[in-house]
């Protein structure tokens, strides 16, 4: 088994592409920081061909020099025994090409692997076939140019395999495909605590100056050769633009924020009721459609009132867990979230938080083990202490049910100003203050 | 000297250097802001939250007050 190597920018579609290759059904989000441990899986297209390939997909990284747990498990991979990994899949994100670029200049000096370069996001197809050849005479790499929204997996697939071969060929003769100099990683003092797992052999030690200097010059390369070859449109973002003065204004913004979570919790009532009267009606019938065919002894009583009405009484619950992911999700690949996280950012900052942990948040809702994972992408450590602890605070899914019952005995149906309803609005401030 | 932190909503801005300790200058680097380019204020928070600018007319950043305390800029005027 050989193993290729997923790095790139955060949210520059590593984990879409792992899921295309592998068929695999890894979390995916227009959201930064949502990969925060490497995952390891086959190719599909392992059973028609000869070579095997498995592929690796890290946490997203802006430079090499680690500034948080996640982007230290990435940067470890990529300088610690490179022999292990064949290839390194760089995936350029289109949107941000300049830096991402300068990403690739960099691990291209120091990562002892062979490197093939992916540009995704050319959703509009603005990087033609021409920009492609010129980029990889440039760089001397192999590149791929993908839109990961329209394209197949097939096309990229023959590209790694291609290059593996032809890399395999040109070994066997006694030549590299890329002969370049490998420099060790600089990293400051202060990352080193990131980079606990692997031995200081690997990297050398810089003043932050250096290092600086040092992405400076990637930088600056990569800015004089995109515009040497290559202007990005800018048209498709007048729309965001707009939305994005609307729902980040000072005062709108928060009334948006809070009308679209009092939307999810409203929606969780209001569109699971007639489902849930429909499941228990049916689950009632049922029984009753069962009954006369069994013994009038302990099995029907088995039957009837503990299989039938047990399994119906967990069943009844999963509209609503239903919709409440089904919104979520809507939510995080809506992208926003990360406007959600610039909203919320202060007023978290007020209990010691970050806006990151929105993301970490919002996940909990649905459970709480992923949430704690997802703290990992929270740089700073007290911030990151914080958000765990309080994580188990948010009523996640499996307390829904409980939280229905206790509202639907208690609060009784009764329209507040004419529009709210009570029960939804105790529901959202259980929800709400448990956030806070 | 101003700092980006000091402008309005739609003001378009060229950053001239960062202040502070070196951490700062480091992520702004590795995110692509260099001195030279150019950046337009698209939203502030209220209560002295983040504040949201379009690096070089294509790309969004959020960048937190006290980071945005730290990019030393020189006006260019509104957007037309």
């Amino acid at each position: 088994m050989r193993t290729t190597l997923l790095v790139g920018f955060p949210n520059s579609g590593k984990s879409t592409i792992f899921n295309m290759l592998t068929g695999q059904l890894r979390k995916v989000s227009n959201y930064s920081g949502v990969t925060v441990d490497s995952a390891k899986a086959e190719y599909l297209s392992n059973s028609i061909n000869d070579i095997k390939l498995s592929v690796v997909d890290l946490p997203g990284i802006y430079s090499l020099v680690p500034t948080s747990l996640d982007e230290g498990v990435t940067t470890a991979a990529l300088i610690k025994e490179t022999s292990k990994f064949d290839t390194i899949i760089l995936v350029i994100d289109l949107d941000r090409f300049e830096a991402s670029l300068s990403l690739l200049l960099a691990i291209k000096e120091v990562a002892n692997t062979k490197i093939i370069a992916i540009i995704n996001k050319n959703d509009h197809l603005h990087f033609s076939p021409e920009h492609t050849k010129k980029l990889s005479t440039y760089l001397g790499l192999p590149v791929f140019t993908m839109s990961a929204l329209n394209d197949d997996e097939k096309s990229l697939d023959y590209f790694i395999r291609q290059n593996i071969e032809s890399n395999d060929e040109l070994s066997a003769k006694g030549k590299a495909f890329d002969l370049r100099t490998i420099k060790k990683l600089k990293i400051s003092e202060g990352s080193q605590v990131f980079l606990k797992n692997i031995s200081p052999d690997n990297y050398i030690i810089a003043t932050e100056k250096e290092i600086i200097d040092e992405i400076k010059t990637h930088q600056a390369a990569a800015r004089s050769t995109i515009q040497s070859m290559y202007k990005h449109s800018q048209a498709k973002t007048n729309f965001t633009q707009k939305l994005d003065s609307l729902i980040l204004h000072k005062f709108w913004g928060s009334v948006i924020f809070i009308l679209i979570f009092y939307f999810i919790f409203n929606s969780i009532y209001a569109w699971a009721g007639p489902l849930m009267d429909f499941s228990e009606t049916l689950f009632v019938r049922l029984g009753e459609f069962i009954s006369p065919y069994l013994p009038d002894n302990f099995i029907r009583s088995l039957v009837i009132d503990g299989v039938i009405s047990g399994v119906g009484g967990v069943i009844i619950f999963l509209p609503q867990i239903m919709i409440l992911f089904f919104l979520l999700s809507v939510l995080e690949q809506s992208g926003y979230i990360s406007r959600a996280a610039v909203l919320t950012d202060k007023v978290m900052s007020v209990f010691g938080l970050n806006g990151k942990a929105f993301l970490p948040y919002m996940s909990g809702f649905a459970c709480s083990i992923p949430a704690i994972m997802a703290a990992r992408s929270i740089p700073n450590q007290k911030e990151r202490a914080a958000t765990i602890m309080t994580i188990p605070m948010i009523t996640c899914s499996a307390r829904l049910p409980v939280y229905v019952l206790l509202i639907g005995t208690f609060i009784p149906s009764v329209k507040i100003w004419g529009f709210l309803n009570s029960q939804a609005l105790a529901f959202f401030f259980l929800y709400f203050l448990g956030r806070l | 000297m101003s700092t980006l932190a000091d402008f309005k909503v739609g003001d378009v801005l060229e950053v001239i250097q960062f202040e502070g300790e070196s951490q700062y200058e480091f992520k702004f680097i590795s995110l692509g802001i260099l001195p030279g380019d150019k950046l337009e204020i698209q939203s502030k928070s209220v209560l002295g939250g983040p504040i949201s600018v379009k690096h070089e007319g294509a790309i969004f950043f959020a960048l937190r007050l006290d980071y945005a305390k730290k990019i030393i800029v020189k006006n260019l005027g509104k957007n037309s």
